[in-house]
């Protein structure tokens, strides 16, 4: 069963998921059960598949026994086993998170089906970063849309119906641009086979059909991870969805997102394209991740709302991600690469955090974060930690991949990045600083009055989140530390990776 | 002519639905323009995917098109206005899908990649490896099986979303008995649109309805039977379980329509049909994992008995068989579902 821990990676959750609503009728804890139990298998059969990558290198998969290109392939390398298990991980958190969080959202008759389709968006997910087929990524890709949407519009206020709309379209014309890229590259190449088109494209490469194909797929999957100015339809799916889904769809769905675009544009696409192609892309994708990350930091500034900061705040990280990839050099790629895994724990962590204090509270405004230091000591701890990282403080992850990415813009001569990133960095403490200001340093509203008396008998009663919600939250948090701490580990995979994409 | 006539009324169905003010129009000419997509699909030789669009594109959502419409106004209020950016986009896009056609090879001529890379090895090898005399099949089922087999989940997926947004949302029982009894039957075309008619006394509806009764109840067996035909010819000819089920759920959903939601419950259940989206994926996917058991690859179902050949025949009737069960099961979901929306909602 070893050789087919790749295709059980995907099957065993997918056919959870179409299992899970008819175990829920039982008690619906049953499908809360299923999920975790099989995003758990799954992470660690990533780890696992990381084990062989490291010892034996790559790994083909075929489907149905059919060779490549005339079936489809799972193809891991040291790319995509790494965003893998970021995806299985913080699906498994997500899931355990969501066994008392989710009891605020939704009303017990429908957690089975909410389980059901939030494991069908987590496959879906991993089903795209797994397989060695272009078009078996957009299959996948329809998988976890369509849930996606789903789970967005179960949010409990009316706007979240709003913020599923606007997501549906928008990703489906991110999705239709994405088939249509498959089309042209087929129509030109005729194989869906991401080594096979690899192996096939150079020749076309000068075509107008091939670089039409490239800017389809590549704005399609720049919807998809609402890269500044396509990412308006973000900040109100994350304020609105119900908590454990936005901190899932923050930590996996741009991430997922970005990976693809590194596949498309350094596996499929080879380096050489960029400098043959009709139009030279390098500085288009370079001027849109700085406007991103400016713009999202600036906007996030202005929120009042600790969900829709957090979600622009996802506007300006991606920026960071898209800059990476834009410098096309082997430390840009290791920045971006250290920084998706930095965003998604970061972004996870800072979004549990603020599901708790939904669960206790009921409020998602800045003004309310004020005295719950004392009520809710580790969730505040943690969303402490995250916010450091975030800045990019030493010794967190958040300044790793900062500091990959100054250096690439340095070795490639563009030193102005450095300031760039100084200043959104900057800004990033100045709106993070608000909070744990006010969490930490202020009394909770309402108590300024009795701020004079004595404190003996006024002392707040500790109110921290359940434990099924602290867990996942101080281990993500955690990870912020030891990843900053032992950069080594990640950085030596990502590096490999990156190696191999820019060769 | 046609290849020039066909998109030209594309383009053009598209244009009015957008600027049709009445929205039964649009979905009518919606429906035109589905059906224009599949008999372009049938030009192209893809018979296969024209039974589904006609099926699905203008059959089953122009029906569910119109169902959502009877709960509410059938005419646009608002004024409309072109949106400038959207315009932008709009033509922005077709520029870019222009600039790239320039070169793109003639479908037509026989050197082109798609036509000289796989496809030879599927045509030469499809019966010898899969033993089914329809190669699209022996690509859907057996090579590409795994993309079928995410798609039939995609299909099941839009069920689990449906059923996860709309029941149990505002529903009580007073407002399931409300509705219970909801048909198309006792909605009339009315100028610009479908209105609910006041219900009329018992005996007279008996009446009028008593054909339709009649001629549904003579014909379902046939659609039933066809729908399997579908499912099971997949083999040799245009077919398969994707249309397959889409027959067969059709064939609940006309049911429903004439007799009412209350009766064809009776027939097929709210539990069952459920049941029945799982299970399809469930053989699917479970075919796959025997094969794991056997031996081979995931889906590779020439291990699954000792002759290989047969092995293949069986495996691919068996998954054809699971995508027929869950694609019906979601067809019939989307009609239950909607149907039993509550019109306040």
């Amino acid at each position: 069963m070893i050789k087919h821990l790749p295709a059980l990676l995907i099957v065993i959750p997918l056919l959870a998921a179409i299992i899970t609503p008819i175990i829920g009728r039982i008690h619906w804890v049953l499908s809360w059960y299923t999920v975790t139990i099989t995003t758990f298998i799954s992470f660690v059969i990533s780890l696992s598949l990381l084990q062989t990558v490291l010892l034996q290198g790559d790994i083909s998969y075929w489907m149905g026994g059919w060779q490549p290109p005339w079936g489809i392939e799972y193809a891991i390398d040291n790319l995509n086993v790494y965003v893998m298990i970021i995806v299985s991980f913080m699906a498994l958190a997500g899931a355990i998170y969501s066994k008392n969080n989710i009891n605020v959202e939704i009303d017990e008759a429908r957690k089975p089906f909410f389980y059901s389709v939030y494991l069908l968006f987590v496959t879906g997910l991993m089903g795209m970063v797994v397989t060695g087929d272009i078009f078996n990524i957009y299959v996948f890709l329809e998988i976890t849309s369509l849930s996606g949407y789903a789970l967005i519009a179960i949010g409990k206020k009316r706007q979240a119906l709003v913020g599923a709309y606007n997501y549906l379209i928008m990703g489906t014309i991110g999705a239709t641009f994405f088939l249509l890229g498959i089309g042209y590259l087929y129509l030109m190449t005729g194989t869906l086979n991401i080594a096979d088109l690899a192996a096939r494209l150079p020749e076309f490469y000068q075509t107008k059909a091939i670089f039409t194909a490239f800017t389809f797929l590549v704005v399609g999957l720049c919807i998809k991870l609402a890269l500044f100015p396509m990412h308006f339809w973000m900040p109100n799916v994350y304020t609105h969805a119900p908590s454990a889904v936005s901190a899932v769809m923050a930590a996996t769905g741009a991430k997922v997102a970005a990976y693809a675009i590194i596949r498309v544009m350094f596996t499929v696409f080879e380096p050489e394209f960029y400098t043959l192609a009709p139009f030279n892309i390098q500085p288009i994708l370079l001027i849109l991740a700085v406007a991103a990350i400016l713009a999202g930091s600036i906007m996030a500034l202005a929120q009042t709302d600790i969900k829709k900061m957090l979600a622009y705040s996802s506007v300006g990280q991606i920026g960071y991600i898209v800059l990476g990839i834009s410098l096309m050099s082997v430390n840009g790629m290791i920045g971006s690469l250290i920084h998706l895994l930095n965003h998604a724990m970061m972004k996870g962590a800072l979004f549990f955090v603020v599901g708790a204090v939904v669960y206790r509270t009921g409020l998602t405004s800045i003004e309310n974060f004020r005295g719950l230091g004392k009520k809710m000591p580790l969730s505040m701890a943690a969303f402490t930690i995250a916010a450091l990282s975030m800045t990019g403080v030493p010794l967190t992850v958040g300044f790793v991949s900062k500091w990959y990415l100054a250096v690439a813009s340095i070795e490639i001569g563009m030193w102005w990045l450095v300031p760039v990133i100084l200043l959104s960095s900057l800004l990033t403490a100045i709106y993070f600083w608000r909070i744990i200001d006010a969490v930490w340093f202020k009394p909770a509203l309402g108590e300024e009055s009795h701020g004079h008396e004595h404190d003996d008998h006024q002392k707040p009663k500790s109110n921290d989140a359940p434990a099924s919600m602290l867990i996942p939250t101080l281990t993500v948090a955690m990870l912020c530390l030891v990843f900053g701490v032992f950069a080594y580990a990640p950085v030596s995979l990502a590096e490999k990776a990156a190696v191999i994409l820019l060769k | 002519m046609i290849d020039v006539a066909i998109p030209l009324f594309l383009v053009v169905c598209g244009i009015a639905v957008l600027l049709v003010k009445d929205l039964m129009s649009s979905i009518m000419i919606f429906s035109v323009y589905s059906l224009l997509i599949a008999i372009e699909w049938v030009r192209l030789n893809a018979i296969d995917v024209a039974i589904t669009e006609a099926a699905v594109g203008a059959g089953i959502s122009t029906v569910l098109f119109m169902i959502i419409l009877s709960r509410t106004k059938s005419v646009e209020e608002c004024k409309k206005s072109i949106s400038i950016p959207a315009l932008l986009v709009a033509v922005g896009v077709a520029g870019v899908l222009l600039y790239g056609s320039v070169d793109l090879p003639n479908l037509r001529d026989p050197n082109i990649a798609p036509s000289t890379h796989v496809s030879p090895y599927y045509l030469e090898n499809a019966y010898k490896q899969t033993g089914q005399e329809n190669a699209v099949a022996a690509i859907l089922a057996s090579y590409r099986g795994y993309d079928t087999l995410g798609e039939t989940t995609v299909v099941a997926t839009a069920a689990f979303c449906l059923i996860l947004l709309l029941r149990g949302r505002r529903h009580t029982n007073k407002d399931l008995k409300k509705y219970e009894d909801t048909s198309i039957n006792k909605c009339t075309v009315k100028g610009v649109g479908i209105k609910p008619t006041k219900t009329s006394p018992p005996g007279s509806e008996q009446d009028k309805d008593i054909i339709k009764k009649t001629v549904t109840k003579f014909l379902m067996p046939f659609i039933q039977l066809f729908g399997l035909y579908v499912i099971v010819h997949g083999e040799l000819g245009p077919g398969g379980g994707f249309q397959g089920g889409v027959v067969l759920g059709v064939s609940i959903i006309v049911y429903s329509l004439v007799f009412g939601f209350k009766e064809a419950q009776q027939r097929m259940s709210v539990k069952a049909k459920d049941l029945l989206v799982s299970s399809g994926v469930l053989i699917y996917g479970g075919i796959g994992v025997l094969a794991l058991f056997f031996g081979g690859n995931y889906l590779q179902y020439n291990v699954l008995l000792p002759d290989p050949k047969f092995a293949s025949i069986i495996g691919i009737l068996g998954i054809e068989i699971g995508v027929g069960i869950t694609v019906a099961a979601v067809m019939i979901t989307l009609f239950y579902e909607t149907v039993r929306i509550d019109a306040n909602g």
